[in-house]
């Protein structure tokens, strides 16, 4: 096949629906930040649990999308014109599902900023992608066999809320029944027991909330508070209830699905006493998690000071492996309960910094660290939009003198900068955006836990946090 | 600290389950064993083939050890773990206090072999200390800061001192004189030998507070006056305790380092010159 460019940039939007609002000089600007890429039958495209930043759209061929369902392997197939991999959109979230082609194929691959962009600008696109991904959701939650008249149904009837942080979607007690979709962000259910709030769970975008009540026609039995800016959809009770009755194992799936959390909620009710310690200590912890945006973290360094003798090497091997720049602050930051959370990146799952970066600098890397590129220019936006303060502007320090004399005579600057008075900059070099990288691509992993000497630092996961295999 | 998270962190002296503990007790029964039966021909001492052999460990383990300063600060990429030196360092210091005892075959006297083994069980004594106090200070250091800084202590007792000196306008006499002292009173403490040696609680809070109470009570100052006067004094009192115990705790953890790190350098002269010794009168 050899076309003119005209020719492509007619037949693009013929193939792909979701590009036909575009004019030709729109649709030539997006195309230049995406990429065309061809897989032969049976290519993986992206493997489940990979982190991902794309979308793409099939031009022409088709591929499968694997699920797994307990035991069986189920394949979900796409041809030309549709779109997958849309958990690209929340950036830092694996890929749900592996993907495969399933002949030879011709995919756009779209970069996660680019759509959004996109989105921004055509009211059209926006709605179009929002539809996309709600149905998606509505498939994985009510699973596969939820037809497509269904899904349709339940969009229709459907309305889209946003709930800034720290505000309640749900209230226990409140005698509401309508069902929610969490579509972008997250939430903590809490519960109210012996006079105090207590932690249940922590719930990520894709999850449904508030099913329960209307379905069995109770008062709310816990409460939902969103974490971080959230989008939900919200299900009125009548659309749900048809939606069960179109399909015997839809209903089998959710009804399975909530006697599970009923057993939960009645397992902490009747073990409160012998679990209220328990109990207490998770919410505290959830309580201090989320007020610290953890909730948004992947990973965040976190220092157990039982153990921490103040040395700061951490601070110095972050300067050793990052041109003579520490990264991390390790006495700054808050504490709870001896667990010391320094001032450094917490690799948030919608990183802010990312939304304002003219170069496009930000981004996240495979192994899910998001990361400054040499393509910064130093403009500052990323600095200002950090809610955790964890982006510096510096330039670039002089590089350090011979390693054994700095060591053993203190010439010249020595490791880590420590004195970062005495450290001359290049004042020729300019100040770029600086943050912790989780020093992505040294061999080791990150510097400032393997240069602990007392075995005080180390990397947690928000769901390390908030773990529940105690109870 | 939470049960959860408290499993993730593992110390260096627990490090991969007491990896080097294990390496260093077995050492130890190993050396122990052939001191007992190893067919030597005299009584033990550094001279014998068995004498010789512990000896090249020693010297062998102690440039190892003296090398974790070197290696804590050359931080390059790979899959080593400071901890675990760490770890290594502790246990295996253990081991060679007791190789170089063997060494001497116990052959004390006033002389520069016996120097050399003074000055490395200098190193290891203080080693000990050492883990001690990292065993134990840290929590108290936590305890005391709770989740403030150092910085964020010394900029509230910068505001106290600031109010302070307002209300200290309103007095006179004795009280004036003390209150005068309370003000320049100060937490902060230049050198750390001082934050290792001095007071915590100082009698200047307590003298300033008991003149208050009695101008109050014999009507020279003002009630409002007095209690806020006793508010700030308290809050003072209690700014500077934390932070001298905070410089205090500092100073504990790095100074037994003052003892540790010379006394290396130092021993491994005095070695140096014993085994120069031990060839030039063979
Ligand atoms: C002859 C034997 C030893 C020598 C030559 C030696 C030498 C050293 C040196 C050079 C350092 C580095 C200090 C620094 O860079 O900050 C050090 C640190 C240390 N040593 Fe030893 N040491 C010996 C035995 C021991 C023993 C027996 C113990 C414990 C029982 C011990 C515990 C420590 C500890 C806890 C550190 C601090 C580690 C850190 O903070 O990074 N040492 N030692």
């Amino acid at each position: 096949m050899q076309h003119t460019v005209e020719e492509w940039l007619a037949l693009i939007p013929k193939a792909i629906d979701l590009l036909s609002p575009l004019s030709p000089l729109q649709l030539r600007d997006f195309l230049l930040e995406t990429s065309m890429r061809h897989a032969k039958a049976g290519e993986v495209i992206f493997e489940k649990g990979a982190a991902g930043s794309s979308v793409f759209a099939v031009f022409a061929g088709g591929i499968k999308i694997l699920i797994e369902t307990g035991e069986d392997l189920l394949e979900i197939p796409m041809g030309a014109g549709q779109m997958f991999g849309e958990v690209g959109l929340i950036s830092g979230r694996p890929r749900g599902s592996t993907v495969v082609s399933s002949e030879s194929t011709i995919l756009l691959e779209i970069p996660r900023t680019a759509l959004l962009k996109l989105m921004l600008s055509q009211e059209r696109i926006k709605n179009y992608v929002d539809d996309l991904v709600a149905t998606r959701m509505f498939s994985q939650v009510f699973g596969p066999s939820l037809s497509d008249e269904s899904k349709k149904m339940i969009l229709a009837a459907s309305e889209l809320i946003t709930v800034p942080p720290n505000q309640y979607l749900i209230t226990e007690g409140d005698t509401k029944s309508d069902a929610y979709l969490i579509r972008s962000g997250s939430m903590v259910v809490e519960r109210e027991l012996m006079g105090s709030t207590v932690f249940v769970t922590y719930l990520q975008a894709g999850a449904v909330v508030g099913e329960m009540a209307a379905l069995m026609d109770g008062s709310r039995n816990a409460s939902v508070k969103a974490t971080v800016k959230s989008e939900v959809l919200k299900i009125p009770k009548e659309a749900l209830i048809a939606a069960l009755a179109s399909s015997d194992d839809v209903r089998a799936l959710v009804e399975s699905r909530m006697e599970s959390r009923i057993q939960v909620n009645d397992f902490i009710t009747s073990n409160k006493t012998q679990f209220s310690s328990a109990v207490e200590m998770n919410s505290a912890i959830a309580g201090f998690v989320f007020e610290n945006g953890l909730g948004e973290a992947t990973d965040v360094l976190v220092i157990n000071e039982n153990l921490c003798i103040g040395c700061d090497y951490c601070e110095i091997a972050c300067a050793e492996s990052h041109n003579g720049i520490t990264l991390l602050n390790r006495e700054a930051g808050t504490t709870f309960e001896k667990l010391h959370i320094p001032t450094s990146c917490r690799h948030c799952e919608q990183p802010q910094c990312m939304t304002e970066c003219p170069p496009n600098a930000i981004t996240r890397s495979v192994d899910g660290e998001v990361f400054i590129a040499d393509t910064c220019i130093g403009c500052g936006n990323c600095e200002r939009n950090c809610p955790y303060d964890v982006i510096k502007m510096e330039r670039a320090p002089e590089p350090r003198s011979n390693f054994l004399s700095s060591v053993l005579f203190g010439l010249g600057p020595g490791i880590g900068h420590r004195d970062r008075r005495a450290v001359k900059v290049e004042t020729s070099s300019p100040k770029l955006a600086r943050k912790c990288d989780m020093c992505k691509g040294i061999d080791g992993g990150p510097a400032c836990v393997r240069a602990c000497p007392t075995g005080a630092a180390a990397r947690v996961s928000v769901n390390e946090f908030i773990n529940f295999n105690e109870l | 600290m939470p049960n959860v998270i408290s499993q993730r962190f593992e110390s260096f002296l627990s490090f991969n389950r007491y990896r080097y503990l294990w390496v260093a007790l077995a050492l130890m029964v190993v050396a122990i064993g052939c001191y007992v039966f190893a067919p030597v021909k005299t009584e033990h001492n550094g001279g014998t083939w068995f004498g010789y052999t512990l000896g090249v460990i020693s010297v062998g383990l102690m440039v190892w050890l003296a090398a974790l300063g070197l290696r804590k600060r050359l931080i390059r990429p790979g899959k080593w773990s400071q901890k675990g030196r760490t770890s290594a360092h502790v246990y295996l210091g253990i081991a060679l206090a007791l190789i170089a005892t063997l060494h001497t075959g116990f052959q004390f006297g006033w002389n520069v072999h016996t120097a050399a083994f003074g000055g490395m069980m200098i190193v290891i004594v203080s080693g000990f200390i050492g883990v001690a106090i990292y065993a134990t200070v840290p929590s108290k250091l936590s305890e005391n800061s709770g989740s403030q800084t150092f910085v964020e202590l010394k900029s509230q007792l910068d505001q106290v001192n600031l109010q302070l000196d307002k209300v200290l306008f309103e007095l006179d006499g004795p009280p004036l004189k003390l209150g005068e002292r309370v003000l320049k009173t100060d937490g902060v403490l230049v050198s750390q030998l001082r934050a290792l040696f001095s007071q915590v609680a100082l009698p200047v809070f307590e003298q300033f507070r008991d003149s208050i109470q009695q101008a109050r009570d014999a009507g020279a100052i003002e009630r409002d006056l007095s209690l806020t006067v006793l508010r700030l004094t308290q809050s003072k009192a209690a700014l500077v305790k934390r932070i001298r115990l905070h410089q205090r705790y500092k100073a504990l953890i790095s100074i037994w380092l003052a003892v540790h790190v010379p006394f290396t350098f130092f021993s491994m002269l005095l070695v140096g010159i014993h085994i120069f010794a031990v060839f030039y009168y063979w």
